[in-house]
């Protein structure tokens, strides 16, 4: 029997029997599900809905763990049967794609996550597809809702709000698939037939293909708002080349600075070369060009 | 009967003839042909100005071409965001981004390379049993895809 056909028979038997609690607790609330599809960090006292974390910890199909290492339990990580969380992306995505769009952007995603991690073939495609879902879905959550706790990397408390427009690119750069319509930068989204407007909300795009591929595999942009500054994180999904690190970012920055303010001249290029190639802030590059 | 069988496309059969209200005829009246020039023309129009903003906007060129072209005046296009917010994010698996991690945030600012143990961590526990990660994990013992785990074998193993 084949590993999908197989996996949905499993699906339906654990969900039609035991797990039919969780299937229904996800069914209902869109964030829980997001919260055990990225394994968020919750504090024990914390609400998801009207649940308190210790009720939901007792209905069948959910793994609330402790995440920290003290007696007491101070902080939960949230996660669930991925089956359940199958089921209910495979459900929700038949069911809403026409009536609810949020909640159908959600259970693609899910399935997106699934379908990439459950084969054992390690191309590239699959980890793009996976980490694009899964960045993605964590975006702004709990849990997730600076740049920091999203990218623990990047010590920057940007705050983050949850992605509300996503879409995969197939063969594509940003060259060739950004394009200027009706005043604004917006691509073009096969699978869902419409045109996405890139500033309008905080979208994610996944570059994938090996033809002419971008020189990043993911583009996760969030516009500014009155309270916080407009984010940009491209990422390379699958890095390994550390010797050349500096023709990687080379690359990210030409595709780049045609859609970025005032880069068509060659000084501000240079100027976000160096921000990103040297330890010194862009400040200190600016009043270093100043003096 | 006419309303229940459908009337042949004469245009695709024949290339020459169109359907009207059920009706086959020869789209060629001068008004017609009048309005389908017009049509063509703006569409070859159209695709001249598409053809050239792509060119003058998104053509890929190199570094080192970008770097030297002289200021061009500003446009639209733009993800308006400031340098400073702009980030390049490496996800690495390999063993050696362990040893270049210090080395890379110490000579490269913004730059950074995730490790597989940090990325382990970020995306959760729960996927580590996935074939895809596998890998990854070389020394973990081999789980199920998909493996239930269900009320008290949950609690106290679950993952």
């Amino acid at each position: 029997m084949c590993d999908v056909c197989s996996a949905r028979i499993q699906c339906h038997d654990i969900v039609s029997g035991a797990c039919q609690e969780a299937a229904t607790l996800l069914g209902e609330s869109q964030e829980l599900a997001i919260l055990c599809a990225i394994c968020a960090e919750l504090r024990a006292r914390q609400l998801i809905g009207t649940r308190s974390l210790e009720t939901i910890g007792q209905y069948d199909g959910f793994c609330f763990v402790l995440a920290g290492k003290h007696l007491s339990p101070l902080t939960y990580r949230c996660g669930a049967v991925p089956a359940v969380l199958y089921d209910l992306a495979v459900k929700s995505l038949q069911r809403q794609q026409q009536e609810q769009p949020n909640q159908a952007m959600v259970a693609a995603l899910l399935s997106k996550m699934l379908d990439a991690a459950r084969h054992s073939d390690e191309s590239p495609g699959r980890l793009e597809s996976f980490l694009h879902a899964q960045f993605t879905l964590a975006w702004g959550q709990r849990s997730r809702d600076t740049l920091s706790s999203a990218f623990p990397c990047l010590k920057t408390n940007t705050p983050l709000r949850p992605m509300e427009q996503h879409c995969t690119i197939d063969y594509g750069t940003p060259g060739s698939a950004l394009q200027f319509q009706r005043d604004k930068l917006a691509i073009f989204d096969s699978t869902q037939s419409k045109e996405i407007d890139v500033a309008a909300a905080p979208t994610s795009i996944h570059f994938c293909g090996s033809n002419q591929p971008a020189g990043f595999d993911i583009m996760m942009f969030q516009p500014r708002t009155s309270d916080s500054a407009a984010v940009l994180v491209v990422i390379e999904t699958k890095y390994s080349q550390p010797s050349g690190m500096k023709f990687k970012i080379e690359r990210c920055v030409a595709e780049l600075a045609p859609f970025l303010p005032g880069m068509c001249g060659g000084v501000n290029l240079l100027l976000l070369l160096s921000s990103l190639l040297s330890p010194l802030s862009f400040k200190d590059i600016d009043s270093k060009k100043d003096a | 009967m006419l309303d229940s069988t459908p009337l042949q496309d004469m245009d695709g059969l024949f290339g020459r003839y169109a359907i009207r209200s059920g009706v086959p005829y020869e789209p060629k009246t001068a008004q017609e042909k009048k309005f389908l020039e017009t049509k063509r023309m703006m569409m070859k129009k159209k695709k001249k100005e598409d053809d050239g903003e792509q060119q003058a906007t998104v053509a890929l060129v190199s570094f080192e071409e970008l770097a030297t072209m002289p200021t061009q005046a500003t446009s639209n296009k733009k993800l308006d965001v400031e340098p400073e917010n702009i980030y390049l994010l490496c996800v690495s698996h390999q063993q050696f981004a362990e040893g270049i991690r210090e080395s890379v945030r110490h000579n490269m600012g913004k730059v950074n390379v995730l490790p597989s143990r940090e990325l382990m961590n970020l995306i959760g526990p729960m996927w580590r049993s996935f074939p895809l990660f596998r890998k990854v994990r070389a020394n973990s013992k081999l789980i199920l895809v998909l493996e239930p785990r269900i009320g008290a074998s949950a609690a106290a193993s679950p993952y």
